[in-house]
Order: structure tokens, then C-alpha cells, then sequence
């Protein structure tokens, strides 16, 4: 019998180890609702932290390059079936995920980011400001980053940082959008509270004035034939 | 004062058990797991600390207290304590309910103090004393169940396996329901068969899926909850202990 196990050992079952596959894929949707018992806040959290250590378990770590972002985006989603207010899954595309050197990699996480906010805006608004900032440094993509921070500039969820709002002005003037600027700078100047510091009034009026500038210099250079 | 000595039996019987001893150790356990975990997590520590704390405790109160409930009656009858008590002035219903009453107080001395730890890691205040009245709630009615299996079976084992598997069936009694009544797709097959069963079921089981929510404890209230609760955890434990008088009554001791 021994000669038995050995043998059926060899040919059946030496090649059945156990595969640990750096993301694997994500259960169903009705399997994850079993599995949560009632309680999908327990199970958000269970699983937030099992995809934070993906790829670095069983004594390996692993290059963010090397991780199947798809997957990981599925995973996500998977994140904001359970707990659809958490900012855990967000705050691991943005600040964790998102060192990835793909820039396939960091548009999915980018376009993920912009569907989670949209879902919650008023607790996770602030992370386009994160996704902005990849799309317009790492990825280089002026038209993403604009997209993104005009998705942030109309928002109305109170309590928004003004700073959610000058973003989308700086981008155009930048890209040499100076109409666009000015409209953009003038909403932001719309949604100032009692609590935004002065210095931040001082600069949105500043650049309103001097964008102004500007436009009445390029349309008289315009009129006279000569470049500003 | 029968209602009283019986009860204050079952306490007693908790103390000599070393429930509080035994369950209350494995809580602080799962209490510093639950810290050093949540401290590891990327972003929302003390969110992700509260959540394992409290969905951890409440699996192991649930479980403690279905294996207390089923060794201690195991024990009462084959001891034929059962016997003896009963041979006082005192009728079946009535022993049933100072028992119920007993374990009752047994579950409450649990939960205060589990309540008093996760409503001071929770976000919400609101949140976590409805967390930790609905855990009681839910106590009660797995109490009422391991009361009755108890009973019939007289042994611990079916009874530990038939009240955890109420429990688990009772938590997902929601998403059971969600696939039987869901019109996303047609359903044929078995399905077509079993899915009046389950929709029977949602109606006879306690929908205790609604119960101890640990999105209370980081995002608060909703909507109130309470009564809704409070009613469910009547109507489940009346049901449940009249079924355990009705069989208690028919036993030959």
C-alpha cells in the first residue's frame, strides 16, 4: 500500500499544490452575500484588509507592476457592494494601488476612483483631487485630469474644501484655456463660505482680475493684428 | 420567588461554569486582534478595529452562549436535577420561564460589558447602544432556541449544531429571500419548486439579519431600528419558548 500512495502521489496528486495567485478573482455577487451573514460592514473590512496583502503573503512580495489590476478593480467593486460609504477601498486605489508604474494600470484605477465618488460623493469627493493629480503628473493626460476636475468643481456637497474648486480654473489656464479659467474661477469664487480663509477670496479675486487682464490684452493685440 | 431561585440558579451555574471567565478571555483576545489588525489597514484604523471587534464578539458571545445553554441542560437532565426540581411546587411552564428569565440575566451580564468596550472604539454613540441592545435581542431569541432544542434533543451536541445552524440560516434569511423573490432573471428548475419554502421560511424564521449591524457603529442611524427589534425579538422568543413549553409538557420524566 505504501508503494501505492507513492505512486498515486506522483502521477495524481503532486501537481495539486496550492497556487497563490497574486490577486485572485472575486466571488460572485451571491457568494458574497451569503458569506456575509447579515453583517456586510464585517465582511467590507475582512475583505479590505485581505486585498491590502494581496500579493505579499507565504513569505513573497510582490511589484506593483505585476498585479493584475483588473482584478483588483473587480475586487474593489466588490469593496463598495458591501460598504458602499467606506473610503478604505478608495484610499487603497489612490494611495496604495496607484504606485504602479502601468499607466493602463493607473487609468483603471483613476476611472474607478471617479465611479466610487460618484456613488458617495459627499464622503469620498476629496479623492478626485488625488486622481487629478495622477492624471495630470504620472499619466501626463491634460484631458483626464481636466475631465476630473471638472467632474470635482461641480460638485455641491457642502463642506468641500475651495481649494475642490480652484482646481479646475489652474488646469485650464495652464492648458491656455483663459476663458474657460475665468468662468471656472468665478464658480469657485461662488461657493465661498464664512469659514474659507481670506487669503483664498485675496487669490480667486486675483486671478479673476488678472485672467481678465489677459483676455482684454489678447482680444485688443487680436484687433490690432499683433501678438500680446 | 420560584421564578427568582430557579433563575438565580442558572446564574450561579454560569459562575461555576466559568463563562465569564472563559468567554471574557477570549473577547480581550479578540479584542487586541482586532486593534493590532485594524491598525495595519492602509486608511480608517479605528473604523476597521471596531468593526472586527464587535463582528468578532458577537460571533463568539452567540456561540458561548448556545454552548453553555446546551452542556447546562445536557447536565440538568442526565444529573435528573431536572427531576428534582420539578418535583417542587412549581409547573413545567413556570420552570421554563425562570429559565428563559435566568439565561436571560446571564446574557445581559455578557453584553453590558462587550456594549461599554465597542461603544468606546465606535464613531457612533447612537450606533453602538443600538449595536449592543440588538445584540442582546439576538441573544434572547438564539437563547429561546438552544432552550428548546435543548429540551427536546437532551443532548448537547444536536443541540449546539441545530441552534448554530438556525442562527447561521436566521442571518441569512435576507439574501435567501432576495434570490427567491428576485425578478432579475427567470428562475426555473428547483428553483421554481423551492422558492415558495423559502419565502414561507422568511416569514416563519427571525429575521435577525437585520440585527447587529456594524455599519451602526461607524455611520450611526439611518433610520431607528429599535422597535422594529424589540418586536421581532417578542414575537420570536414567545414562539419559541411556547414551542418549548408545548414539547416540555408532554415529556415523561
Amino acid at each position: 500500500m505504501l508503494m501505492v500512495q507513492l505512486a498515486f502521489g506522483w502521477r495524481v496528486t503532486r501537481d495539486l499544490s496550492e497556487q497563490w495567485p497574486v490577486v485572485p478573482e472575486r466571488p460572485t455577487d451571491n457568494a458574497v452575500n451569503l458569506v456575509a451573514f447579515g453583517d456586510p460592514a464585517f465582511l467590507h473590512r475582512v475583505f479590505a484588509r485581505q486585498i491590502q496583502d494581496f500579493g505579499d503573503t507565504g513569505g513573497r512580495s510582490t511589484r506593483m507592476a505585476d498585479y493584475d489590476m483588473k482584478a483588483v478593480v473587480r475586487w474593489l467593486d466588490v469593496l463598495d457592494q458591501l460598504d458602499s460609504l467606506s473610503q478604505y477601498q478608495i484610499a487603497m486605489a489612490m494611495s496604495y494601488f496607484s504606485f504602479t508604474p502601468q499607466t493602463d494600470d493607473l487609468r483603471r484605477l483613476i476611472d474607478y476612483t471617479s465611479r466610487a465618488v460618484l456613488a458617495a460623493p459627499k464622503n469620498r469627493i476629496q479623492w478626485l483631487r488625488e486622481a487629478i493629480v495622477i492624471a495630470d503628473r504620472r499619466i501626463r493626460d491634460p484631458k483626464l485630469a481636466m475631465a476630473l476636475a471638472d467632474q470635482l468643481a461641480a460638485s455641491d456637497e457642502p463642506g468641500l474644501n475651495i481649494l475642490a474648486y480652484q482646481l479646475s480654473p489652474l488646469l485650464r489656464a495652464r492648458n491656455g484655456d483663459l476663458t474657460g479659467a475665468l468662468a471656472a474661477m468665478q464658480h469657485a469664487l461662488s461657493k465661498v463660505r464664512s469659514d474659507t480663509p481670506q487669503n483664498e477670496i485675496d487669490f480667486m479675486m486675483q486671478f479673476i482680475a488678472d485672467t481678465e487682464k489677459k483676455l482684454a490684452e489678447e482680444a485688443a493685440a487680436a484687433q490690432s493684428g499683433v501678438a500680446p | 420567588m420560584k421564578l427568582r431561585s430557579t433563575a438565580r440558579l442558572v446564574l450561579i451555574t454560569a459562575l461555576r461554569d466559568r463563562l465569564y471567565l472563559s468567554l471574557f478571555a477570549v473577547l480581550a483576545a479578540v479584542l487586541a486582534v482586532a486593534i493590532f489588525v485594524g491598525g495595519s489597514a492602509i486608511s480608517e484604523q479605528q473604523q476597521t478595529a471596531v468593526v472586527y471587534a464587535a463582528g468578532a464578539a458577537r460571533i463568539v458571545v452567540i456561540l458561548g452562549v448556545i454552548v453553555f445553554v446546551a452542556t447546562h441542560i445536557e447536565r440538568l437532565v442526565e444529573s435528573r436535577e431536572i427531576e428534582a426540581i420539578l418535583s417542587h411546587a412549581i409547573s413545567r411552564t413556570e420552570f421554563l420561564l425562570s429559565y428563559g428569565l435566568g439565561l436571560s440575566l446571564v446574557t445581559a451580564l455578557i453584553v453590558i460589558p462587550v456594549g461599554v468596550v465597542v461603544g468606546a472604539l465606535a464613531t457612533s454613540p447612537a450606533g453602538a447602544a443600538l449595536w449592543t441592545l440588538s445584540l442582546f435581542l439576538e441573544l434572547l431569541i438564539v437563547v429561546a432556541f438552544a432552550l428548546f432544542a435543548g429540551l427536546s434533543f437532551e443532548r448537547s451536541l444536536p443541540t449546539v449544531f441545530a441552534t448554530t445552524g438556525f442562527y447561521a440560516f436566521s442571518r441569512s434569511i435576507g439574501f435567501l429571500l432576495g434570490i427567491a423573490t428576485s425578478n432579475v432573471r427567470k428562475q426555473g428548475g428547483i428553483n421554481e419548486i423551492l422558492n415558495p419554502y423559502v419565502e414561507f421560511l422568511g416569514l416563519l424564521l427571525p429575521r435577525l439579519d437585520l440585527f447587529g449591524q456594524s455599519s451602526w457603529l461607524i455611520y450611526g442611524l439611518e433610520k431607528n431600528l429599535a422597535s422594529v427589534l424589540l418586536a421581532q425579538a417578542v414575537v420570536g422568543v414567545a414562539l419559541l419558548l411556547g414551542a418549548a413549553a408545548i414539547d416540555l409538557n408532554r415529556k415523561q420524566f
